[in-house]
């Protein structure tokens, strides 16, 4: 089963597009407690 | 985990922010999201600057094209379907992760494409989080 591990990763300055709109954003846009989901490939 | 959606949207304050980040083009990932009735963010990370700040790796080819994987494509050839060509890396891993304030505080860094936490184990330690 997969565990949680505690980190302190400041991903703030990571560049990211918004989708549809092809928008540059950084994560540090978003305060408070956000969830992050990230996908695997697509086919 | 697009149940999660559902979940974080009908339940109690606090209710944290949902943000998916994929590797796609932002016109197919929106697509995916669409799909999925995602109603977060969306976002791309084409360069995958932010699964290598956190550490995510690449599943083995192994367990990509596991024996049952390989059933289902050696079953839809014989009916004469043709697998579509992957478009992106097949290896990359997923991941799950609570940010605050722009910081990963936990993550979920699973070492098979489908080792991925329950929705509600996600939700349930974010809004455990103390605000």
């Amino acid at each position: 089963m997969l565990t949680a591990e505690t980190a302190a990763i400041d991903v703030s300055g990571v560049p990211l597009i918004t989708a549809p709109g092809g928008q540059p954003v950084t994560l540090g846009s978003f305060g408070g407690v956000q969830i992050l989901v990230l996908l695997r490939h697509r086919h | 985990m697009h149940h999660a959606a559902a979940q974080v949207t009908s339940g109690a304050s606090p209710r944290p922010g949902l943000i998916l980040v994929g590797f796609s083009p932002p016109g197919p990932l929106a697509a995916i999201a669409r799909h999925l009735d995602w109603p977060g963010l969306v976002l791309t990370d084409p360069r995958r600057v932010l699964y290598r700040r956190l550490g995510i790796g690449r599943a083995p080819l192994r367990r990509v094209y596991s024996p049952g994987t390989l059933a289902t494509y050696a079953t839809a050839v014989a009916r004469g379907e043709r697998p579509a060509r992957p478009v992106e890396d097949t290896r990359q891993l997923g991941a799950d992760a609570i940010m605050i304030d722009g910081v990963v505080r936990l993550l979920w860094r699973p070492r098979t494409p489908n080792d991925r936490p329950t929705a509600s184990e996600v939700i349930t330690a974010a809004r455990a989080w103390p605000a």
